[in-house]
């Protein structure tokens, strides 16, 4: 009996840990939408999913390499140096628009190659290597821009990217669902996908298998890159402007998200669409204590409290297996 | 006698499967029980229940005449229940004083007491008749059989009253094993109580005084060991009748090289391996550990570097790699089953399709899931593999499904030479045998058969040709169908 | 992402600001006095940039006391528009007295400026003109220098100067200059009634002083305006997210007081984007950053920002280590006086 009790039980505690912070989340949802006005229209929704897209398109690249069980933490500074690089082509060398945003991507691809050669081929760990990329990235973004802000109305051409609608719907928010959605069938429905879940969850064993495990950890490097260059390119489009500290702010999102959103530092697990989800509940904080009011110098704390939360909760269920 | 230990009624649950079904078991205060059953019996279900690791789903244990439910393995170990499992669970870089007493370690308000200590580390050796391993020395240096006795001198120096090895020979060798035994039958003089958990019925006749025999998840029967015969055991493990005692015939049809090696070397390893291998051939790789037969298989896969010398795959160089040998129709079952043979954590079907899942696509590289399914359903029903749904992961799988499962991939590509390294190590005896009607039936169907094995009746039964190595050199060449064991074991000794 | 925003802020905040005065040599002053064996250091008051012109005999005895060796310069780094700036200008300008300088970039690595320190002292630096990353880091290599004879002039506080002169802008000054002009645009254009939102960066306590100053000095210059809050700023894209959050709060918000251009920058896009009247809505930054010049001078929101002049502060570095190196009397602490720019300013 006392055995069959604590079954249940245990039950009750996997379904609330395997959806977590989805739980907090709803939690979170719900409060905001009785305790204030303005949480729930859709005016407000809209602002947080466009807050959301930039950070969730680079998140997916994040995911990518860390399904792999590898990292790259130098995805902010990538995402601001592809911006800085873009913006200048078109402010200071007017650059058409489209020829400027097509090498502010391939600079992405081109650092993700090079960090994916670097893991791959040069052996060095995957998160050294990136902190590495980073710094020579930040400093690039300051050569570059000799610290000042780089704007002019050539930069309008591209507002449309994260400032533009389409109907009532902020065009970035489509960008993102459909990225989400070519990326939710990459991973699901094709090989390359069943491949980076096989290499995440036993290398040797993938390896062995006869999947070419270097050649796909580069391309997905690579594709990181294409997906960070391209952030890079809507943050432009967002600011109006590229500044050198641009691609900081970033990193700490990309990660929370995806940690959030269930993918183990270890790899081989998780789901694309609670990345996208984890990246919304952390914009939904941040807007939500805007609309509660909340002091600013408290919001840390609550920001905090809200995510160890949401994690401690996920983390039941690993324990309890 | 007295009853120190009954199960009532214990039944666990995984998903998809009932590993213990209404277990009923009285094992008596100073005897050695043995518990045997093929992989996937619920021997490790029962073990971890006894050993505090797991809760059973329902069902009462009765310890010492007390009820007995412990929340985690350390409230066994108070309770007086010691497991050993076959991955030792010791500190390598501190000492055996200090690995003996981890845990409760003598101290004066948290100062460690460390005379009392070696005074217990001393003691709990010495009642093992191991009074020769140092106590300074540091548990990395020490040898397998002799970390084996560090961990009973652990279990012993916590008061424990019932001893559950978990195959404690799987790792030691022939002159390690019989001081074991005499370790164990002290023991059970001495009024410890000793479960022993295996599958090689040998040891067990040895040793056991009373065997249980568990059979997918319930207990088939409990008997002294003097009123059953290895073949009963065997049938009681199997749940089949009759088992073949013999192998299977060999296949006649030997045809055209298919495989050649030249001056095959690997610095230090392996040195000028010539050897031709043909289609339809079974051919037995054999020697002792460290002869250089296992890195040899590895070479062929590209897992081991070959520093000189040339494999020619049809008369045309090849350079061995994975991916390569995949195209080339080569599969290859690991030795290490859990790190390299399967992804534990995918499902059955996606293990069984992986090196074919590019040739189950449409553009733009979607996969067919139906030719997924119905090609890990082939596999599956082809190699009876014991799993609830192709959807199954494969962690929740018994060791010898496992193993099915890893040959299966390569099946499903339509290997023509398999390359196969110890496939029956760890194994029980059911799957071995299916493994053996499948070498059998692979090599009638025309397919090559790389069969790297230290086991040489396994050797000697199935192989064509037999590849002796000894020190990293072919020692000899054996006609499978001349040979004998002594022959093969002499040549493995280098003689 | 708090670290590294922390250190783009480090570059934000030390900026500086010095009245527009050029100190020009004054005339050579013959006394025929013997030097004094030490530069004798005044701690009353706040000192300013006019008292540190240094006289021609002050610049030949300083040239004495150099002899082959040099005046050092630490930047914080030499990747952002103000640091630069005022590196370059003690460069041109020690130049043009011909006194030698090397240069050491730092590149915000705070360890790396012991090094730096101690290189340029072996390299016989008399003098070091360092912008101090992180204060702690620096003393022990710091007072070593003193210890060896060299005198130190630091352009981003007064806290490190040791045995020498400490040159710094006053965040109050730029926070109260910023609050001025926001007080200035609610009087002029909102009649005295405006919705401020203060974009604050909580993580630098030298930013609070200008986020707590910019309240201050604008209630002082717009009593009736209405302070709703302060909003995570700092960057461009915190900035931007909580100006739009804001909207959402208070639609009505027509001003915005930014600690630093960069972060203005994100309000007045989130403003554009909410279709807020440009006749009637204000942005104000602090740092004078040349884009934020430029969108002064188009005359949109960006009502204005508050210069730091870095230039000027190159050239009083260079000239307090003159002031030492020839032994004068000279005040410890120097004021860098702060510049309102608005589009009439800049005419």
């Amino acid at each position: 009996m006392r055995y069959q009790r604590k079954n249940n039980s245990q039950k009750v505690l996997q379904i609330i840990g395997e959806n977590g912070y989805i739980f907090i989340f709803a939690l979170w949802f719900i409060f905001l939408s009785f305790k204030t006005d303005t949480f729930l229209t859709s005016q407000n929704i809209l602002t947080v999913l466009r807050q959301g897209a930039i950070v969730s398109i680079a998140a997916i690249g994040e995911m990518l390499v860390m399904l792999l069980g590898g990292m790259d933490v130098s995805v902010g500074a990538l995402l601001g140096f592809s911006g800085i690089v873009g913006a200048n082509l078109m402010v200071d060398f007017n650059l058409s628009p489209a020829l400027a945003g097509l090498v502010c991507v391939l600079v992405g691809g081109m650092i993700g190659l090079v960090n994916g050669f670097l893991v791959t081929k040069v052996r060095i760990n995957p998160v050294v290597a990136t902190l590495g990329m980073m710094t020579v990235l930040n400093g690039l973004a300051l050569a570059w821009t000799q610290g000042k802000t780089v704007a002019g109305s050539q930069l309008d051409s591209i507002a449309f990217l994260s400032r533009g609608y389409i109907g009532s719907i902020p065009f970035s928010v489509i960008l993102m669902l459909l990225f989400y959605c070519i990326f939710y069938l990459i991973l699901n429905k094709t090989v390359f996908g069943a491949r980076i879940y096989a290499i995440g969850n036993n290398e040797k064993a993938s390896w062995l298998a006869g999947i070419e495990v270097d050649k796909l950890k580069m391309l997905t490097y690579t594709i990181a890159g294409f997906l960070g260059g391209f952030s890079g390119l809507l943050q432009v489009s967002r600011q109006g402007s590229a500044t050198s500290s641009m691609g900081n702010e970033f990193l700490f999102p990309i990660l929370t998200a995806v940690i959030l959103g269930g993918i183990g530092l270890s790899g081989g697990k998780g789901k694309i669409q609670n990345t996208l989800i984890a990246v919304i509940f952390l914009m939904t904080i941040n807007n939500g204590m805007v609309l509660l009011g909340i002091p600013l110098y408290t919001q840390d704390i609550i920001q905090g409290l809200i995510l160890i939360l949401a994690l401690s909760l996920d983390r039941l269920h690993y324990r309890n297996r | 006698m007295t009853t120190i230990l009954s199960l009532k009624n214990i039944s666990r649950s995984f998903p998809g499967v009932q590993a213990l079904d209404d277990i009923s078991l009285e094992v008596e205060q100073g005897t050695i029980h043995a518990l045997v059953g093929a992989n996937g019996a619920g021997k490790s279900t029962l073990m971890k229940i006894l050993s505090g690791a797991l809760a059973p789903d329902s069902g009462e244990m009765i310890f010492e005449n007390a009820p007995y439910a412990p929340a985690d393995p350390s409230a066994a170990i108070k309770d007086g229940i010691a497991t050993i499992y076959q991955e030792l669970n010791l500190l390598p870089t501190r000492t055996v004083t200090a690995n003996i007493n981890v845990g409760k370690e003598p101290n004066h308000f948290g100062i460690l007491d460390e005379k009392t200590e070696r005074q217990k580390a001393a003691s709990a050796l010495a009642q093992l008749n191991a009074s020769y391993i140092p106590l300074q020395a540091l548990v990395g240096n020490l040898k397998v059989g002799e970390k084996q006795i560090i961990e009973i001198a652990k279990a012993l120096v916590g008061k424990c009253k019932l001893l559950i090895l978990d195959e404690p020979t799987a790792a030691l060798n022939d002159s390690e094993i019989i001081p074991l035994f005499n370790i164990i039958k002290d023991l059970k003089n001495q009024g410890v109580t000793i479960l022993y958990v295996s599958h090689r019925l040998k040891e067990i006749f040895a040793l056991a005084d009373v065997v249980t025999v568990l059979c997918d998840g319930k207990l088939v029967v409990t008997s002294l060991i003097n009123q059953v015969t290895p073949d009963i055991l065997i049938n009681h493990m199997t749940g089949r009748k009759k088992i073949k005692s013999a192998f299977p015939e060999k296949n006649k049809v030997i045809k055209e090289e298919v495989l050649r090696l030249e001056h095959l070397s690997s610095s230090m390893v392996f040195k000028d391996i010539n050897l031709s291998i043909h289609r339809g051939e079974v051919i037995g790789i054999t020697g002792l550990a460290g002869s250089g037969k296992v890195e040899l298989g590895k070479a062929l896969i590209g897992d081991f570097p070959i520093n000189s010398g040339q494999v020619f795959l049809q008369g045309i160089p090849f350079k061995p790699s994975p991916a390569k040998a995949k195209s080339a129709h080569i599969g290859y079952m690991p030795e290490d089953r859990k790190k390299e043979g399967v992804l534990e954590e995918l499902s059955v079907q996606r293990n069984i399709s992986l090196p074919s899942l590019s040739d189950l696509t449409q553009f733009p590289g979607f996969i067919l899931f139906n030719k997924e399914r119905e090609l890990a359903q082939q596999g599956v029903e082809e190699l009876d593999i014991k799993t609830p749904s192709l959807k199954q992961i494969v962690r929740n799988l018994s060791g010898g499904n496992q193993q099915k499962v890893s040959l299966a991939k390569w099946l499903a590509t339509n290997s023509e030479i398999l390359l196969l390294i110890e496939p029956t190590q760890g194994i029980d005896v059911g799957v071995k045998f299916e493994i053996y009607e499948l070498i059998h039936k692979l090599s009638a169907q025309g397919k090559t058969i790389i069969l790297v094995s230290s086991e040489i009746s396994e050797i000697i039964g199935l192989a064509h040709s037999i590849v002796v190595l000894f020190n990293g050199q072919i020692q000899a060449i054996l006609d499978g169908n001349q040979t004998n064991e002594e022959e093969v074991l002499q040549a493995t000794f280098g003689k | 992402m708090k670290k590294l925003a922390l250190i783009i802020m480090v570059l934000v905040i030390l900026t500086a600001c010095t009245p527009a005065t050029t100190p020009t040599p004054t005339q050579a002053d013959s006394t025929t006095l013997a030097k004094p064996a030490a530069p004798t250091l005044l701690t009353d008051e706040l000192g300013t940039a006019a008292e540190l012109v240094p006289s021609d005999a002050e610049i030949a005895d300083a040239k004495d006391a150099l002899g082959t060796g040099m005046i050092g310069i630490i930047s914080c780094t030499m990747g952002s528009e103000y640091h630069a700036t005022l590196v370059n200008s003690a460069q041109d300008y020690a130049q043009e007295l011909g006194i030698k300088t090397t240069v050491i970039d730092s590149q915000v690595q705070a360890d790396q400026q012991i090094s730096a320190i101690e290189n340029l002292v072996s390299a016989g630096a008399k003098a070091i003109v360092i912008c101090v990353l992180d204060p702690a880091v620096v003393k022990p290599a710091l007072e070593a220098a003193v210890e060896a004879g060299v005198y130190i002039v630091q352009t981003s506080g007064r806290e490190s100067a040791y045995n020498g002169i400490g040159i710094s802008i006053e965040d109050a000054d730029l926070g109260c200059a910023n609050g001025e002009l926001a007080g200035e645009a609610i009087n002029t254009f909102l009649d005295g009634k405006g919705v401020v939102a203060i974009l604050d960066y909580p993580d630098l306590p030298n930013i609070v002083t200008r986020a707590d100053n910019i309240e201050k000095c604008l209630l002082q210059t717009a009593p009736n305006a209405t302070i709703i809050g302060r909003f995570l700023g700092g960057t461009t894209e915190n900035a931007q997210t909580s100006v739009e959050n804001a909207l959402q709060a208070y639609p009505d918000i027509d001003v915005i007081a930014s600690v630093s251009d960069l972060g203005a920058y994100g309000a007045l896009t989130a403003l554009q984007a909410a279709n807020k009247d440009p006749e009637k809505t204000f942005v104000i930054g602090i740092d004078a950053e040349e884009y934020a010049l430029d969108l002064i001078k188009a005359g949109g929101m960006y009502y204005g920002t508050v210069d730091t002049n870095p230039s000027e502060t190159g050239v009083m570095a260079i000239d307090a280590a003159i002031k030492l190196l020839a032994h004068a009397t000279v005040e410890k602490n120097i004021k860098v006086e702060v510049l309102k720019v608005t589009e009439s300013t800049m005419k």
